[in-house]
């Protein structure tokens, strides 16, 4: 059973909730109407992330060329030209002005990942020249190169004041072979997006527009925030793949904390980085403390849930982690029972698709006073 | 309703836009004084990065943001990067505006390009740096939104009419985004600073004593003393004077 992938952004009044929860049937409603869950004193929890758009072409400049005598590196540079064309595509941004990135050959979105062609013997020197619209080619120099070959990390000296700008212009979002049509930053941003930490969408955010967040303001459910990089979902190389998520730097405000602790409902996290951001934060110091920090959880059926009381996410497949991780909230046949209803409602999967709304069973969730197993209202 | 200084209501990270001159650039080097991180937008890069190296050299904290309001493909860049830079914003002055064009004209002389231009900057733009900023105001309960306004948006003075429209629909769009933001925490204001010697004002009424004119600075003052200190509500719209608070 394979969700079909929604392969263009779609309108929210399109999109529906499936609602699979320990104490009621199995239902769907308007994606909409997700406020008509909640209660007061309710605790929501996103990710406010923005998606950084992390794809970039351009072109490899070898300055280690074996036909060339190093005393005369100046003359590399002229000789290798726009031979050798790149695409990388960031996954991590381990400090001010370095970036971690897949590296592929000629090529793009449109071929599958897994088909495309890598460049061989990197090396630590070797540049990647973007295209950009205008003139000034941002330029990275490969610092690091990993053992896969796959992986480099980029360094840019570039200006603080300059470099992101250069590299907004660069850009364009991550996306995979499944989409008809290119991309633009508009179309994967959620509505409440903050810091750009982001490079692949915290796309379970897309259910709340703004008139979701003012109903919650309203109806006494409070929003809260983590910050958290959710990275890159596919690499192409299935040994790097069985690797990911590879550790991912959260931030979680004061405000959040103390709304978790004196939560008087339930803990409701809007996607699977919000639970990997409290869940792992909870790992470090048996408790959820303000702060930034990193984390390489993996959630599963083995893992018990200290903080989350209830996730909305996509409809997501068996075999994938995100399946593993909703796990740790109910067991594998009501989650697979609940696909089978998505898929006789012809409900689509992937980051543009519909929703599913995932209470923690009885024996899942944190023990917190009077939320537990607290059963959604009618 | 009274609204009492609270600590969390005063500004600590805010955006202008048109920050390269005037009025913005005015308050700018006031709230940077006044503690504030101030993420600067403007076209003009050079002139922008002056005003940056003016708060820096004051101890203050600034960066800049060389973009075109007007620009859709500007808007997520610079919400993102402001964001990343001086943290999450809580306060947006919309302050860039264009005539339309100069020199001043009759309505019936003004090209349309030229109405659609001011609508562009005037408020299309702001509209949707609102946008992409007023939800994350969301997530934590404040923020402010500031539409810079002018007399020419209840007057009807003839040949500002690009101007006086698009300020006119922007105090409108304030009032109804300040109805559906009631109870959030969000809060939004059009504020009248008055004539001012800027080159905008000179662009407009080259013949203008500009020694007669109010300064910048000074009302960028009572400005930000007028967000700090008196009681207004979301939604209301104020005219400084020149002469008190």
């Amino acid at each position: 059973m394979m969700m079909a992938p929604a392969i263009f952004p779609r309108s929210l009044d399109a999109c529906r909730l499936i609602v699979v929860d320990p104490h009621r049937a199995t239902s769907t409603l308007p994606a909409l109407r997700l406020v008509d869950l909640l209660e007061p004193g309710d605790v929501v929890v996103v990710n406010d992330a923005a998606t950084f758009p992390g794809a970039f072409h351009g072109f490899l400049r070898r300055v280690s060329s074996p036909d060339v005598d190093s005393d005369s590196k100046k003359s590399v540079n002229l000789l290798s030209a726009r031979t050798e064309p790149i695409e990388v595509r960031f996954a991590a941004h381990p400090s001010r002005n370095q970036f971690r990135a897949l590296v592929f050959g000629v090529g793009d979105w449109h071929t599958p990942t897994e088909l495309r062609p890598v460049p061989s013997n990197l090396r630590v020197g070797d540049q990647v020249v973007f295209e950009s619209a205008s003139e000034g080619e941002p330029t990275g120099t490969i610092a690091a190169i990993d053992r896969s070959g796959r992986v480099v990390d980029l360094v840019f000296e570039v200006p603080e004041d300059d470099l992101w700008r250069h590299l907004y212009r660069a850009g364009t979002p991550i996306q995979y072979s499944y989409m008809r049509d290119a991309l633009a930053i508009w179309d994967v941003q959620t509505s409440y997006a903050s810091r750009p930490w982001s490079f692949e969408m915290p796309s379970a955010g897309r259910i709340l527009n703004s008139r979701a967040l003012v109903e919650f303001a309203r109806k006494g459910v409070h929003l809260r925030t983590v910050t958290h990089a959710a990275g890159i979902s596919s690499t192409g190389d299935s040994a790097l793949d069985r690797s990911l998520p590879w550790p991912e730097r959260f931030s979680i405000p004061e405000a959040t904390v103390r709304s978790i602790d004196n939560a008087e409902g339930r803990v409701v996290a809007i996607g699977t980085s919000v639970v990997r951001a409290l869940e792992g934060a909870y790992a470090r110091h048996q408790r959820v403390a303000a702060g930034e920090g990193t984390t390489d959880i993996r959630l599963s059926r083995e893992s018990q849930l200290n903080v989350v009381d209830a996730i909305v996410t996509g409809v997501h497949d068996p075999a994938t982690s995100h399946f593993e991780l909703l796990e740790a909230f109910a067991p594998r046949e009501s989650i697979k029972n609940a696909l089978q209803e998505a898929t006789r409602q012809s409900l689509l999967g992937h980051e543009f698709g519909d929703f599913m709304w995932l209470s923690a069973w009885p024996a899942h969730g944190p023990n917190r006073v009077g939320a537990t197993s607290l059963p959604l209202r009618r | 309703m009274c609204l009492e200084s609270r600590p969390e209501s005063r500004p600590e990270r805010v955006l202008i836009t048109g920050a390269s001159g005037g009025l913005g650039r005015a308050l700018a080097l006031e709230l940077a004084a006044r503690g504030a991180k101030v993420a600067l937008v403007a076209r003009r890069e050079k002139e922008l990065k002056e005003v940056v190296k003016l708060v820096r050299a004051r101890r203050g904290d600034a960066i800049p943001l060389v973009y075109d309001v007007g620009d859709k493909d500007a808007v997520y860049p610079l919400v993102a990067i402001a964001q990343e830079r001086i943290g999450p914003i809580d306060t947006v002055i919309h302050n860039a505006s264009t005539l339309g064009a100069v020199p001043l004209r009759p309505l019936l002389d003004t090209d349309c390009e030229a109405l659609e231009d001011a609508v562009r900057v005037n408020l299309v733009g702001p509209f949707r740096l609102t946008k992409a900023l007023v939800p994350s105001f969301l997530t934590r309960g404040r923020g402010l939104v500031v539409f810079v306004s002018s007399d020419a948006a209840v007057q009807a003075y003839p040949s500002w009419g690009p101007y006086g429209a698009t300020k006119a629909a922007a105090d409108h769009l304030a009032r109804t985004l300040a109805e559906e933001t009631k109870g959030t925490g969000v809060r939004v204001l059009s504020v009248d600073p008055g004539e001012m010697d800027t080159d905008m004002h000179a662009a407009a009424m080259p013949d203008a004593d500009r020694a007669a004119l109010a300064k910048p600075e000074t009302m960028a003052r009572r400005l930000i003393d007028r967000l700090s200190n008196e009681s207004w509500r979301s939604g209301d719209r104020i005219e400084l004077s020149a002469e008190g608070p």
